[in-house]
């Protein structure tokens, strides 16, 4: 026996080296990466939840009530919710994010069902509720003109659980008409009451969340499982917990804080064998805590108040991805951002990012972090970021400069280019002792 | 100039290289198909590095990123599942042609025969060194579901191995 796993074991390991890494996909995955982390970053910085709140809320209709289920809302089928705002999906997308990748996907030619609302409605059943793909059976709501509703039942679970059953309700939250990937963004149990709570509530973190209802039918040897997800919903809950059903259940849940201002709230009725017979599932929005995942920025000693204040001020905007707001704070009579013959920054900005490149919401924050160093020119002070900008012979660095601009994402080899070329030429951003910002430029 | 007219950030470069190789392994042996555990990875990586990014405890990063890319091979796994139904016709991947390079070939045949949620038992329990408990948590099922998981894949590989 112990013979065989060692032997599997080893062939798992030798298998495993067969695949080896792509060098491009780390410019890819990081692009990815930073961009979620400066969007999730400047969304808390912002404190802007209230008017995604009502940016969000404001859209939606209201759909005719269901029987036995709580009222889910739905949005207009045009894409009036726009990316920005937190996103009203629960399954499969959570993020505008995932959105916009799942519909390159189908458009490339992957995953076809993905256009059809029954199938995607059929994947959340199988997903979610835990059914068997060939026992899921759909119905279209055929009095639904806005987005799509889709009844889903199993035969071979509660038999006596009325037609047509449990309704999913989905939109197409990006492209809408032939070729736009639907979402679901709300779902009504059959048999499942909620009290007081309703899609689009607005929570706090840390707020004790009585999830108060009952089940209508068939109570026997069912468990009501009550989970808040912060992501899909095949994840891990980020607060669960599971009660009898008698009488009615009322569990309380602590609301997690949410990396994206929305959370779902899933109640389950479920089967000893861990299938759900039905169940409810609505998008509630987190409201003011949101954490920042940008790192705040911290004073640094010796700074002029109006160095801190404009250094503070260009933070805040290079986060939260304003372009123009990071353009209105340059000294529009000195400012250098190109060497080249570029006369707007926002449109040489986005150039940079649309070449796949790191633009100043991604580099600035960071380079805000660095040390900085000083200038005397013209008997005044400039304070230059990263302080290697300041530097003439860079052939001098001490192991902690050098391991500063390391942690800049500067290499070794970077580094002797630099000292090759007598000066620093990576991004580096400049203020005057005044507060006026005159330079953010990289190379020569 | 230097070779770079834009920098990259520092830590999240750090957690990406230090991971990346194990991950994208790890995502193969869950999927058989290596631009599949391509795009898990990258997935997983943005989501895990996107949320985490202010965590504390780095040595906790690989255990947020296994979790992430396992779930994401079930949900793949899953998806699939559905469309087949759907579309009321099975297309199962047939194993690939060509000649047999011995057990490992045929480990290949067999990881890929069993259900997903057997072959992530047998590849956090076997590959990852996972204990059973570990493995439990990992996949989000409770111990005895893993213990019966993992044993019934067991019996079938080592059937496709010729080891009864």
């Amino acid at each position: 026996m112990r013979g065989v796993e060692i032997k599997i074991r080893e062939l798992l390991r030798e298998l495993a080296g067969e695949v080896g890494l792509d060098p491009g996909l780390e410019g890819r995955t990081l692009r990815r990466a930073r961009r979620r982390r400066v969007r999730n970053g400047a969304l808390g910085a912002a404190g802007a939840l209230g008017m995604l709140v009502a940016a969000a809320v404001a859209t939606r209709a209201l759909l005719a009530p269901l029987p036995g289920g709580p009222s889910p809302r739905q949005a207009p089928s045009s894409p009036s919710v726009a990316p920005g705002a937190a996103f009203p999906g629960i399954y499969p997308q959570t993020s505008w994010e995932e959105l916009e990748r799942d519909q390159r996907a189908v458009d490339e030619g992957h995953h076809p069902l993905w256009t059809a609302p029954e199938a995607v409605a059929a994947e959340f059943a199988v997903a979610v509720l835990g059914w068997d793909p060939e026992d899921v059976v759909t119905e279209r709501n055929p009095r639904q003109d806005l987005g799509a509703g889709v009844y889903i039942s199993n035969p071979s679970l509660r038999p006596e659980l009325p037609e047509p059953g449990t309704q999913v309700q989905l939109e197409q939250l990006g492209r809408t008409g032939p070729g736009g990937i639907w979402t679901v963004t709300s779902v009504s149990g059959v048999g499942i009451v909620l009290e007081g709570i309703d899609a689009f509530q607005e929570v706090r973190p840390g707020q004790e969340l009585e999830v108060r209802g009952g089940l209508t039918l068939g109570t026997e040897a069912t468990a009501v499982e009550v989970s808040l997800f912060d992501g899909p919903l095949t994840g891990e809950p980020a607060a669960a917990t599971t009660v009898p059903d008698q009488a009615g259940f009322g569990p309380r849940l602590t609301v997690p804080p949410s990396a994206d201002g929305t959370l779902t709230l899933l109640v389950r009725a479920v089967e000893p064998d861990g299938r759900a017979w039905s169940a409810t599932a609505l998008p509630l929005l987190v409201a003011g805590a949101r954490e920042p995942a940008v790192p705040r920025l911290e004073p640094q000693a010796g700074l002029p108040e109006a160095v801190a204040a404009k250094r503070e001020a260009i933070f805040l905007a290079a986060a939260a991805g304003d372009l123009e707001g990071l353009a209105a704070l340059a000294d529009p009579a000195t400012f250098t951002f190109s060497y080249g013959a570029d006369r707007d920054p926002v449109r040489y900005w986005r150039a940079i990012e649309a070449a796949g490149g790191e633009g100043p919401a991604e580099v600035i924050p960071e380079l805000l972090h660095a040390p900085y160093g000083t200038l005397r020119s013209g008997g005044r002070t400039l304070y230059v970021w990263p302080f290697a900008a300041a530097m003439d012979d860079l052939s001098a660095l001490t192991p902690a400069q050098r391991q500063a601009l390391r942690a800049l994402g500067y290499t070794e080899r970077d580094i002797r280019s630099f000292v090759a070329a007598g000066g620093f030429l990576g991004w580096r951003l400049g203020i005057t002792e005044d507060g006026r910002w005159i330079f953010y430029v990289a190379g020569d | 100039m230097a070779g770079r007219g834009v920098r990259a950030g520092g830590r999240i470069e750090d957690l990406y290289r230090a991971h990346v190789g194990d991950a994208l392994r790890l995502a193969y042996l869950l999927t058989g198909d290596r631009h599949l555990a391509e795009d898990l990875v990258q997935e997983a990586f943005v989501r895990v590095l996107g949320r985490f990014a202010d965590l504390r405890d780095a040595g906790a990063f690989w255990w947020y990123l296994r979790r992430a890319i396992v779930n994401r091979s079930r949900s793949h796994f899953r998806r699939k599942r559905v469309e087949r139904a759907w579309l009321d016709r099975q297309r199962p991947d047939p194993p690939a042609d060509g000649p047999d390079l011995g057990d490992r070939d045929r480990l290949r045949r067999a990881l890929a025969a069993l259900r997903p949620e057997q072959r992530a038992a047998v590849v956090l329990r076997y590959y990852e060194d996972l204990s059973e408990a570990d493995t439990a948590e990992a996949l989000g099922v409770p111990l005895g579901t893993v213990k019966s998981m993992v044993s019934r894949a067991m019996d079938r590989l080592r059937d496709e191995l010729g080891e009864r």
